[in-house]
């Protein structure tokens, strides 16, 4: 192994190491302070993100990772939001006192998971960081399992992670029956008259499809979202999230044209169903976090429509679409974990009432987000939807791009409407403490983020340009 | 020797045979044994493509397999039980407390 290779895995040891040393500061006679655990995990973590500037992209370490301008984008990225979720689980209510070793070092043990699927470049591989992203979160969902509803939700997620990971290895060993290789670069280059392909494909697709929650394989997204402490949830609905999708832009990039018949009406269906019925699903809903879920849905649909467009302006739209998504989904998380009450999140939407204008960042955050959601310029949001159709369009999709643009109109409704009640005259009587500092910090970042992104959109499609 | 296409066709009758566990039995536990099931119709395909291939790759992927389902059946076993304790709960069924709230209409 040369120095360049060790130096390429220098963000993952870190992670790794970071998650043990956290779990050791637990075994010492002395009670550590939780300000001096938290100071350890994010200097871990922006540690992490530091290095990987050194990486000389790209570079394949060992035949199972590679950094390339993708892993080089995404890798540094999780790693921040994941230092943002750990600053928002610290302040946040209901675990208070909770945010101890064993929390922090899963979460930064997911981090790695995230990172390993993003620049896998071998199946098993992708595999192994699909599992440590997935099992730290059945525990996290059920963190204080005395709050409502908290074991029902770890317990479905861990049925049906490990009902999709049951797919998706399947997929995995019939690749492997199919050509006898499990790296990707080896399975691009293969000749894919082979029957069982289309087949291994497909059943990697819908293990990947439950990840995202993609309709119909959706049914656990909301009750997780609902179930799981308001900072877990801003985890599950941005970053794990994204760390699937761009290992799924991946595979699909590889452009086999055999298997690419057979997907092709595949994606087609899974964007349509998605965009309409996580929609219609959000219209008429009451629970915050549960219509944020279904609206993560209709966003999945959305990034599929570019993926189904099989030219490389999709690809570029997707990986857009992967970060602007993931921004804007932590942003109106980090909302919803700001305004906790002490010991349980506020759920019905009546419970937000007028608290955009007693908390005028948070309020601030709250709509841009959902501006960029909802796909308004100048935020990220509206750049993506304009790529992704785009994408669609010039793919001669013009049916495809017609309904996702009907579908955001239709959304436009009930963002509106979550706006109208963070800005409503009436304020809830409900009283919390007011948002600690550090999540201010956050929320600003992420809505400068949003913002930034939508007005330079150059700087992020120039840097995931594939050599 | 075995052909190829018989393994296979055994391996995919345990998946699916697997599957059927999980869709149609309403007891937490037997959902997980059901997991299993389909895992070992994984592991089989791999084995079975490995000796066909002639490398090692498929019985790496089956060490990996076991080693990383067992971590994760542990973490669920460990919930299952959570749920067993709180709330005596042994079926799919006692697990409603999280549901859609559209009573209202809009606002």
């Amino acid at each position: 192994m040369r120095l360049a290779d060790l130096i390429s895995l220098i963000p993952y040891l870190l992670l790794a190491t970071g998650g043990l040393t956290l779990l050791m500061m637990g075994i010492g006679p002395k009670r550590v302070s939780t300000r001096r655990l938290t100071n350890v995990a994010l200097v871990f973590l922006l540690l992490g993100a530091a290095t990987t500037l050194l990486w000389e992209a790209p570079r394949e370490v060992g035949g199972l990772l590679v950094a390339d301008s993708i892993s080089r984008l995404f890798t540094p990225f999780f790693m921040l939001s994941a230092t943002a979720i750990v600053m928002l689980s610290t302040s946040y209510e209901p675990l208070r006192g909770e945010v101890r070793e064993e929390y922090l070092s899963l979460i930064l043990f997911a981090t790695l998971g995230m990172i390993l699927l993003v620049s896998s470049h071998n199946l098993v591989n992708a595999f192994i960081g699909l599992e440590i992203l997935a099992i730290p979160l059945y525990a996290l969902i059920a963190w204080r399992p005395e709050r409502d509803g908290a074991i029902e939700g770890g317990v479905k997620y861990a049925i049906l992670a490990g009902f999709s990971v049951a797919f998706f290895l399947y997929g995995v060993a019939l690749i492997y029956a199919a050509t006898g290789t499990l790296d990707l670069a080896a399975l691009g280059a293969e000749p894919t008259s082979k029957h069982l392909l289309p087949v291994a494909v497909t059943l990697i697709l819908v293990g990947i499809g439950f990840k995202l929650a993609l309709v119909p394989f959706h049914m656990w997204a909301p009750d997780i979202y609902q179930a799981a402490p308001s900072p877990i949830t801003a985890l599950f609905a941005s970053i794990a999230k994204a760390a699937a999708l761009v290992f799924l832009i991946r595979l699909l990039c590889l452009q086999l044209p055999h298997i690419w018949e057979v997907l092709l009406p595949l994606l087609w269906g899974l964007a349509l169903i998605s965009m309409v019925a996580g929609n219609l699903l959000a219209l008429h809903q009451q629970n915050l976090k549960r219509l944020l879920a279904y609206s993560s849905i209709a966003h999945l649909g959305y990034i599929l429509v570019a993926l189904a467009a099989g030219n490389s302006l999709g690809q570029d739209a997707a990986f857009y679409y992967a970060v602007a998504y993931t921004a804007m989904n932590l942003g109106v998380f980090a909302v919803v974990a700001a305004l906790a009450l002490p010991d349980h999140d506020r759920e019905n939407l009546k419970d937000y009432q007028g608290l955009g204008r007693r908390y005028p960042i948070v309020g601030f955050t709250m709509g841009i987000c959902l501006l960029a959601l909802a796909g308004l310029p100048p935020t990220a949001g509206f750049m993506a939807k304009l790529l992704a159709f785009g994408a669609a369009i010039e793919a001669g999709h013009i049916m495809l791009a017609v309904i996702a643009g009907i579908n955001t109109a239709f959304a436009f409704f009930y963002y509106l409407r979550i706006i109208m009640v963070f800005y409503s005259d009436k304020t809830t009587d409900i009283n919390a403490t007011p948002p600690a500092q550090g999540t201010h910090a956050v929320l600003i970042i992420v809505s400068l983020f949003v913002i930034g992104l939508g007005i330079f959109p150059e700087w992020l499609l120039e840097s995931i340009k594939m050599p | 020797m075995i052909p190829l296409n018989h393994s296979l066709a055994i391996a995919a009758l345990l998946f699916v045979l697997g599957l059927a566990v999980v869709l149609l039995r309403r007891e937490l536990l037997f959902i997980l044994m059901g997991l299993e099931v389909m895992f070992n119709g994984v592991a089989l395909t791999a084995i079975a493509a490995g000796q066909h291939w002639g490398n090692a790759d498929g019985q790496v992927l089956t060490i990996m397999l076991m080693a990383v389902t067992a971590a994760e059946i542990v973490v669920a076993l460990i919930l299952i039980w959570l749920a067993f304790d709180r709330y005596k709960a042994v079926r799919v069924e006692a697990l409603t407390r999280l549901r859609d709230d559209n009573k209202e209409g809009v606002p």
